[in-house]
Parts: C-alpha cells; sequence; structure tokens
C-alpha cells in the first residue's frame, strides 16, 4: 500500500489484494505458506523495507517455488537501475513470480524481457503520476491557492477555499518576535518561548515573507532519483530541498493586511544576517562582561575583534590571534568599555538624533494601531481562557493532579500576560507627553550607567560597526535611515563636533 | 513614513527606562524598609553594575587567584 488511506480503501485494500491472490495460487495449483504486508510504502522505495529483506530471505528456502502478487507494481517501481538487483535474487534462487496474468520466469529469456519491461513501464507511471500532481500543486500555487496539507501551513497561518488565506490569532506572536527582535532581543531562546517553537524554528518562522501578505516559494523538494530518501524502516522521507530556478519561483500577493510591513520585515532580515554574520550568542542563562563584543573591526587590518580570557578580559584582533598577521595590541575590557561608553553617550544624545527618535515616537502615536490585530489579539485571549477552563475542568474531573493543574495553570497565565500586554501596546495614551520623552531619551543620557545587557539591547537595534586598534576609534557606523548618525566617522579621534 | 530602525530603538529605550524606573521604585522601596543589602544590590544596577561584578580595576599582577582556572 502507498499510503494507509489506501490501505482502507476497498479496491486497493489487503484484503482485496490477498483474494486475488488466492486465486492466482489456486490457478496455478501453489500453496500460500507466508504473506508478507506492507502498508504506507511507496513501490519505489518498497526494496528498503524490512519486508522485503525478510521476503529475500525467505526466497532463500529451496521449498520456496514463487512468489504471489497482485500487480508487478506491487513489488517495485525501479527510479534506477540498481532497483533491478532483486531480479537477480530471483534468477539465483530460481524464484518465479506469479501474476494474476501469469507467472514470469526470470531464469529465461522472455522473463527477463517481460519482467524489465514491466519494471521499466511501472517506473514511467510512477514518473507520470509524479507530474501530473506536481503540475496540479504548481497551477494552484501560482493562483494564489493552497494545494498541499495543513501541515505545511505556516505558523499563525491558515488557508480555506471559501477564505483563502488569512492570519490565526496566534500570528500575533510571531508579530510580537518581529517587535522584539526590531528592538534588540537577539536571543532565539526567548523568542522560542514565545512563539512555543524550536529555538531553529524562530529563523525559520521570521524569514517567511508571508507575514508581509506575499507567499514566496523559491524552493522545492529535488525530484531526481538520488535525492530519494527513506526511514530506517523503508517508509519514504522528505526529500531535501533545493533552490528554484529563477523563473521557477512563485511570489503571490496572498493576503492583503500585512501582519507586519515590508519595512519591518527587512529590518529583521538585516538583524539576522548581521547575527549570523558577527555571531552574535544571545544566551539568557549566560552573564556576559563584554559590552561591544560583535559590533568591533580591527581598524588596523579589518578582522573581527573578539574577546579573550587572559587572567584579564580583552578585546583581541582575529587576524592577530587566529592567523598572526595583524600587529594591533591587545585592547583591554575595562579600559576600551568606559572609552567607547564615553563616545556613544555623545553620538547617542546629539540633537539631531533625540529629534528623530522623538518624531519617530510621535509617528507611532499617530500610526493607525490596526483593527485586525485587536480582534485577532482578543480571540488569541479568548482561546487562552479556554484552555484554562478546559484544563480546570480536568482536574474537576480528577483526570489531572494537582501539581500538573499547577504547572499548566501557570504556563497558561504566563500566556494570558503577555498578550494582554500585546493588547495594552495597541492602546497607547492619546497625548506623547514631556514624562514619556524624558522615558525615551534617559537610557541614551544615562547610557554609562545602563547594564551590559540594557546597552547590548540598544547596540543591537542600531547595529554600530566601530573601527578600533590600539584602543583608538578609527570609525563608528551606526545603521540607520534617519537622523544625522548614520555617517561614518573616520578620525583617529573617539568624538566627533555637537551639533 | 515610519523607520523600522528607529521604531525598534525607541521600543528598546523605552522598554529600558521602564525597567530602571521599576528598580528605582524598588530601590525607594528598600531604603525606606531600611533593607541596606537589598538596597545596594538595586543601587549597584542602577549604576551599570551587575551584582557579582567587580566595581575596582586590580592590578594583573595580584590578581592571581582568578587565573586559576583561565586558559593562560
Amino acid at each position: 500500500m502507498s499510503t494507509l488511506m489506501q490501505a482502507a480503501d476497498d479496491r486497493f485494500s489487503i484484503p482485496a489484494q490477498k483474494a486475488i491472490n488466492l486465486r492466482t495460487a489456486q490457478s496455478h495449483g501453489l500453496e500460500i505458506v507466508r504473506t508478507i504486508e506492507m502498508a504506507d510504502v511507496s513501490g519505489a522505495v518498497v526494496l528498503q523495507t524490512p519486508e522485503m529483506q525478510e521476503l529475500l530471505r525467505a526466497i532463500a528456502d529451496p521449498n520456496i517455488h514463487g512468489i504471489i502478487a497482485k500487480e508487478f507494481s506491487r513489488l517495485i517501481r525501479p527510479e534506477n537501475l540498481a532497483d533491478f538487483y532483486l531480479f537477480q535474487a530471483f534468477i539465483d534462487t530460481e524464484t518465479t513470480l506469479y501474476l494474476p496474468e501469469g507467472p514470469i520466469d526470470f531464469n529465461t529469456f522472455e522473463g527477463k524481457l517481460i519482467g524489465s519491461f514491466k519494471a521499466l513501464w511501472a517506473g514511467r507511471e510512477l514518473s507520470q503520476i509524479r507530474e501530473r500532481i506536481w503540475d496540479t500543486k504548481e497551477t494552484k500555487r501560482r493562483a494564489g491557492k493552497f494545494g498541499q496539507s495543513k501541515i505545511c501551513l505556516p505558523y499563525g497561518v491558515d488557508y480555506t477555499e471559501s477564505r483563502g488565506w488569512f492570519y490565526k490569532p496566534e500570528a500575533e506572536r510571531v508579530r510580537e518576535a518581529f517587535r522584539l527582535l526590531a528592538s534588540g532581543e537577539t536571543s532565539y531562546v526567548v523568542l522560542s518561548e514565545l512563539l512555543g517553537v524550536s529555538s531553529p524554528g524562530v529563523k525559520v518562522i521570521l524569514q517567511n515573507p508571508v507575514y508581509t501578505g506575499w507567499r514566496v516559494i523559491d524552493k522545492r523538494r529535488d525530484p531526481s532519483p538520488s535525492a530519494r530518501r527513506h526511514t530506517v524502516d523503508g517508509r519514504q522521507a522528505d526529500r531535501p530541498k533545493i533552490k528554484r530556478a529563477p523563473d521557477e519561483i512563485i511570489r503571490v500577493r496572498v493576503i492583503e493586511e500585512p501582519l507586519v510591513s515590508e519595512e519591518e520585515f527587512f529590518r529583521v532580515q538585516q538583524i539576522i544576517a548581521t547575527k549570523r554574520q558577527r555571531h552574535w550568542k544571545a544566551r539568557p542563562d549566560y552573564q556576559h562582561r563584554f559590552t561591544y563584543n560583535s559590533f568591533l573591526t580591527c581598524a588596523a587590518c579589518g578582522e573581527p575583534v573578539q574577546t579573550g580570557v587572559m587572567r584579564d578580559d580583552y578585546y583581541i584582533c582575529k587576524g592577530k590571534r587566529k592567523f598572526r598577521l595583524c600587529s594591533s595590541s591587545y585592547m583591554r575590557r575595562d579600559v576600551l568599555d568606559p572609552k567607547l561608553d564615553s563616545l556613544f553617550a555623545e553620538r547617542l544624545t546629539d540633537e539631531p538624533f533625540l529629534r528623530s527618535l522623538a518624531e519617530e515616537m510621535a509617528r507611532n502615536y499617530d500610526a493607525n494601531q490596526g483593527a485586525a490585530r485587536i480582534v485577532r489579539l482578543e480571540a488569541e485571549l479568548e482561546r487562552l481562557d479556554a484552555k484554562r477552563n478546559r484544563a480546570i475542568d480536568t482536574y474537576i474531573e480528577g483526570r489531572m493532579d494537582k501539581a500538573e493543574r499547577d504547572s499548566r495553570l501557570d504556563a497558561i497565565n504566563l500566556e494570558i500576560k503577555k498578550v494582554r500586554e500585546m493588547i495594552e501596546r495597541h492602546h497607547p495614551p492619546v497625548v506623547l507627553s514631556a514624562q514619556e520623552l524624558s522615558a525615551l531619551f534617559s537610557p541614551f543620557l544615562e547610557w554609562k550607567f545602563l547594564l551590559r545587557d540594557d546597552k547590548h539591547r540598544i547596540l543591537s537595534t542600531v547595529i554600530p560597526e566601530i573601527q578600533v586598534a590600539d584602543y583608538q576609534v578609527k570609525g563608528l557606523y551606526l545603521a540607520l535611515t534617519a537622523g544625522s548618525n548614520n555617517e561614518t566617522h573616520v578620525g583617529t579621534g573617539s568624538s566627533r563636533p555637537r551639533a | 513614513m515610519s523607520s523600522p530602525q528607529l521604531s525598534g530603538l525607541v521600543e528598546a529605550a523605552l522598554e529600558i527606562s521602564r525597567k530602571r524606573a521599576e528598580t528605582l521604585g524598588q530601590l525607594r522601596d528598600a531604603l525606606e524598609r531600611g533593607d541596606k543589602e537589598e538596597a545596594l544590590v538595586l543601587a549597584k544596577q542602577l549604576v551599570g553594575l551587575s551584582d557579582d561584578q567587580e566595581s575596582n580595576r586590580v592590578d594583573t599582577s595580584v590578581h592571581v587567584d582568578a587565573g586559576g582556572g583561565r586558559p593562560f
């Protein structure tokens, strides 16, 4: 059986195949001594199954005269010539294959010819089936429809024929993950707790453009025979994904009101790329000591500046440490960090920069907060309330002990708290006050007094590139599109004149 | 036109500011309670020192013990 669904179908069910095989046995005067059943196995990977291995061992028994099958494709649908080794096993053991239309003896020329031809035909049939299915799915994809199993849907996204594509209430968690990453929370572990997926899964979710309303399909399963994969018990496994050719890439707008804007999406992609490129490691359970690690490059050779511990903490050029090519000196953390603190305290408090921040804050206040977003958040709150009630009911019915109840309720209450915070964030005060502006500016004015993690969070949003060697800051670049601080500052000094 | 870079920075700054205001409130409560130990921990946080972080520089020549488990 190719699938368990087929096994339940009357026409091709195992009982139906058994009945046909019994008739074949009777017509040739054979006695069936052993039956081997395989379900959820395609004819293409049947050779890898333990059942087929058992069959190969069985036909080595001289008392076994032949094998009965409903049709040739039940035995194999060869995708490559290596699959033909089964025929050699039939020849070596002098086994005959009995089909309803007649026996095939592989020890004869006619048997070899007919067997090989039938095998090739079965393989061709499989290719045609695949091509037809692929064409149908591609047509659907290009039309902005969905032609796969629900398990293939992105996190927080659903599709129905009547409604098309839409975001589910839990998609708001994805929005929150985008917001957190863009605001300097670069730990995938923290984001994975928010989304309830693995850390690598977070990156996959945040890189999916479906949250900007676009469905982009730029990969496909490798259709080549060599890409065939199977599980340990011979069942079909996923083929690896390969990039599509440029003319095969599908881009369709599927949701009109996006979850995140394209600007926000690309900003997050930039952070993800920088995180990978500069090896940002953000482990919430580890206390970091270096404030500017992963933002420094050597002004002498251009290699990244790494951190090291040799009795004390040092910043060290990779070119010196690893390749022994750079002549720059080691820089003590407790000397360089305060120097960079002074530089940033000055750069992040100049008037144009603070003005651009205030303007951005005012824009956020004026922006339409999105009625659909509020509806989704409230639906998510309702879902969590229902989940909490179900947990309480389960406890009252005696199907859960007190400890498990408390643990589940704690987890649900935490989720409810997070969703409520998200709702509150969508309802800010109507007027931007001096007190709020003061709150906005204070971290920059108090830069030297911030904890290392808070400084690092702000640095992660501006993604600075600092060129330094021998305690001299030669350049500073901030990846900001507004304000006056997005220029590369070159010079031996560590500061520039105030505006 | 809103800038995602600045928007993220605003979010981060407001979050940090809120946390610092909370810590300041806790410091005030601790001082009112007369809990000097707690007040010291919170005050250190407000000036950028984590609780177990050294607040003074130590010359490497006298900083022998700290090097015990380190590579050099």
